[in-house]
C-alpha cells in the first residue's frame, strides 16, 4: 500500500474542508481526485504533503517505512509552480535535489523530458505559465520518486499548454509510477487515471476504478430529417428511455444489449432514415454530475 | 549529545541550501554590498563633520583610536545591522512565504525543523559575517590612526566583540520572529521598524510615566541595542541620571545577561509559532 488515509479531517472555523476522509491507494494506481472548486482536494493534498495540519485523523505513506522522511520519496506540486524567480531551471532543480538528498550530475534528461532544455539558463520569472508548470513537473521527477502528486496541473494553461502537460502526465502514468492527481477537469481524469475518488464539500462520495465508477448505461444520439417522427418512433420503443432533445439530435438511454446496427436497422424498417447515429457509454462527467447532484 | 550533533548537521546542510537559494539574489547582494562598504568606511566620513563639532563632544582622536574606536564603530554597526540586515532577514523569510517556496520546500521533503534550523544558521552566519566586518574594519582603521599600539590596547574591548555578535543575532532573531508572525513582507517590515524605532520606545516611556524605575530599560529591543550602546549617550547620561535617578543605559553586564535570555526566548517563540501554523 502506497497511501492509507484514515478519517482525515480539517476545518477552517465552521467550514469543514475535509470531513473524515478514508481512502487507500495501491502501488501503480493512477488516482484522480475529482471535485468541484472548494470540495477539499487541495486541502487533502496539503495535509498529505505536510503543509496543512489535520484537525483529526491520520495517514501513512509507504506503510511508514521512510518515517518522517517520506516526502523525499514523493514528487509533488500543490496549486501553482513554486520556485525562486531569479534563479534558472538548473539552479532551482539543484535546490530540490539538495532537499531530497539526491546527488546530481546533470538535469539534462529531466529537462529534455519536459521540453525545457533550451531554456534551462533563463530565470524562472521569464517563463510562460506552461513552462513553469513543466518545470514543476521536472522537479517532481528528481530522484525518480515512487509517487507523483499533482494538483490541478493544467490550471490556467492555454489549449496547447494543456495538451503538452497532458501528454507528459500520460507518459508518466503509463510508466508504472503511482500518480495522484487532483483535478476538476473530468475529461483529463478520464483520459489519464485508472482510479477516481470523488469529493464534495470535503466528503468522499465515491471511489474506485474508473470503470467501476461509471455504470453500464448506454446512450444513443440520433437525428433524422423528420425529427418529430423520430421522437414518436423513439417514444414507442421499450428499450429506449429518458429521451432528451439536444442541439440537433435526440439523446436517450438504451438497453445495454442494443447495438448501433440494431437501431439503424429497426429505424429503417419503420421508415426512418437516420442522418446521425452514435452509441456511447456514460461519461465520467455525467456520472460526476449525477453523484454530486444526489449528495 | 546526539541531538546537538543532529542540529549541527542540519545547520550546516541548511547553510549550503540557503546559499543555493540566495547567492544570486540581487536584493541580498545589494544590501550586503552596501552594508560591507558602508559599515567599513562610514566612520571615516566623520572626519568631515567632527572637526566642526564643539565640546563637550570628544575630539577627533577619540573616534579613530584604540580603545574607543570599538565603541564608535560598534555604534555605526548597531544602526546598520538593525536597518539593513534586519530588513534582509525579513525579506529572506517573507519572500519564501509569498513565493510559496517555503511550502514547496516542505513538500519536497524538508521538515519544518530543518527549515527553521536553516534560517537560524543564516542568522548566525550573517551575525558572524557582520562581526567579522566589524572586527576587521575597526582593527584596520584603528591601527592606521593609533600612534602607540600594543596588544592590550588593541583588544581592550570589554567583551564588545561578543556583545556585537549577540546584538546582530538579537536583531535578526527579532526580525525573524516578526516575519513569522505577520508573514506578509510589507506588514512585517513596517512592524519591525515600527517596533524597533517607535513602539517599544513609546511603551517604555509610558512605563516610565507611571512607574519611574530602571525596569523600563529591560525591554527586549533596548537590551539588544544596549549590547553595543550609543557612546554619545555617555555624556547626557550624567545629567539624565540626575533627572531620572538612574542612568538611561544598561551596563554591559546587564545587557549581556538579558541579551542571552531574550535572544533564545525570541527564537523559541518564533519556533512555537512556526511549528503550529499551516504553511
Amino acid at each position: 500500500m502506497i497511501l492509507s488515509i484514515n478519517e482525515l479531517s480539517k476545518s477552517y472555523g465552521q467550514l469543514k474542508a475535509v470531513d473524515r476522509l478514508t481512502l487507500e491507494v495501491e502501488k501503480g494506481t493512477v488516482l484522480g481526485i475529482l471535485g468541484p472548486n472548494g470540495s477539499g482536494k487541495t486541502t487533502t493534498l496539503g495535509m498529505l504533503l505536510g503543509v496543512i495540519k489535520p484537525l483529526s485523523g491520520s495517514f501513512t505513506w509507504f506503510e511508514g517505512q521512510y518515517g518522517t522522511a517520506h516526502r523525499k520519496y514523493i514528487g509533488a506540486t500543490l496549486e501553482t509552480p513554486n520556485f525562486y524567480s531569479y534563479l534558472d531551471a538548473d539552479d532551482n532543480l539543484a535546490i530540490v535535489s539538495r532537499i531530497k538528498g539526491v546527488s546530481h550530475e546533470s538535469f539534462d534528461a529531466i529537462l529534455d523530458q519536459v521540453g525545457l532544455l533550451s531554456r534551462r539558463k533563463s530565470p524562472f520569472k521569464t517563463y510562460s505559465l506552461g513552462m513553469k508548470q513543466r518545470l514543476a513537473i521536472a522537479a517532481t521527477l528528481i530522484g525518480n520518486p515512487e509517487v507523483l502528486v499533482y494538483d490541478e496541473p493544467t490550471n490556467g494553461l492555454d489549449p496547447q499548454g494543456i495538451a503538452e502537460i497532458r501528454t507528459i502526465l500520460k507518459s508518466l502514468a503509463d510508466s508504472g509510477k503511482t500518480v495522484i492527481m487532483a483535478s476538476h477537469i473530468l475529461d483529463e481524469v478520464e483520459k489519464i487515471c485508472s482510479h477516481v475518488a470523488i469529493l464534495k464539500r470535503g466528503k468522499l462520495l465515491a471511489s474506485g476504478p474508473v470503470g467501476f465508477i461509471l455504470n453500464n448505461d448506454q446512450f444513443a444520439e440520433v437525428a433524422a430529417p423528420d425529427m418529430e417522427k423520430l421522437y414518436q418512433w423513439l417514444s414507442g420503443k421499450s428499450y429506449v428511455s429518458d429521451i432528451k432533445s439536444q442541439n440537433g439530435f435526440f439523446e436517450s438511454k438504451v438497453a445495454p444489449e442494443i447495438t448501433a446496427v440494431d437501431i439503424n436497422k429497426m429505424a429503417f424498417e419503420d421508415g426512418i432514415i437516420l442522418s446521425y447515429l452514435k452509441l456511447r457509454t456514460r461519461k465520467l462527467e455525467e456520472e460526476f454530475i449525477e453523484l454530486t447532484k444526489e449528495s | 549529545m546526539q541531538e546537538i550533533k543532529n542540529i549541527w548537521t542540519a545547520g550546516l546542510e541548511g547553510i549550503r541550501l540557503e546559499w543555493l537559494k540566495y547567492h544570486k539574489n540581487n536584493l541580498a547582494r545589494i544590501v550586503f554590498g552596501v552594508f560591507t562598504v558602508g559599515f567599513s568606511f562610514l566612520i571615516l566620513y566623520g572626519k568631515k563633520i567632527i572637526p566642526q563639532a564643539s565640546p563637550p563632544l570628544p575630539g577627533l582622536d577619540t573616534y579613530y583610536t584604540f580603545p574607543t574606536i570599538w565603541d564608535y564603530q560598534g555604534h555605526i554597526g548597531n544602526w546598520m545591522v538593525c536597518v539593513l540586515l534586519g530588513f534582509v532577514m525579513v525579506h529572506f523569510f517573507t519572500g519564501e512565504v509569498s513565493a510559496k517556496t517555503l511550502r514547496q520546500g516542505i513538500i519536497n521533503g524538508q521538515t519544518r525543523k530543518d527549515f527553521f534550523i536553516a534560517k537560524l544558521a543564516v542568522i548566525i552566519a550573517i551575525a558572524s559575517f557582520a562581526t567579522l566586518i566589524y572586527v576587521l574594519s575597526t582593527l584596520i582603521i584603528g591601527i592606521i590612526h593609533t600612534s602607540d599600539i600594543y596588544p592590550e590596547l588593541l583588544f581592550d574591548t570589554n567583551g564588545i566583540i561578543f556583545r556585537f555578535w549577540l546584538m546582530c543575532v538579537g536583531y535578526l532573531s527579532l526580525a525573524f520572529l516578526i516575519s513569522n508572525i505577520f508573514r506578509s513582507s510589507g506588514i512585517a517590515i513596517i512592524f519591525y521598524f515600527g517596533y524597533v524605532f517607535v513602539l517599544e520606545f513609546v511603551l517604555r516611556m509610558t512605563q516610565y510615566y507611571f512607574f519611574r524605575s530602571r525596569s523600563m530599560l529591560f525591554w527586549p529591543e533596548n537590551v539588544i541595542e544596549d549590547l553595543v550602546p550609543n557612546p554619545f549617550f555617555k555624556l547626557p547620561s550624567f545629567w539624565m541620571e540626575k533627572e531620572w535617578g538612574f542612568s538611561p543605559l544598561l551596563t554591559s553586564g546587564e545587557s549581556l545577561l538579558f541579551g542571552l535570555i531574550y535572544t533564545p526566548a525570541i527564537i523559541y517563540l518564533a519556533w512555537v509559532i512556526f511549528k503550529k501554523r499551516d504553511i
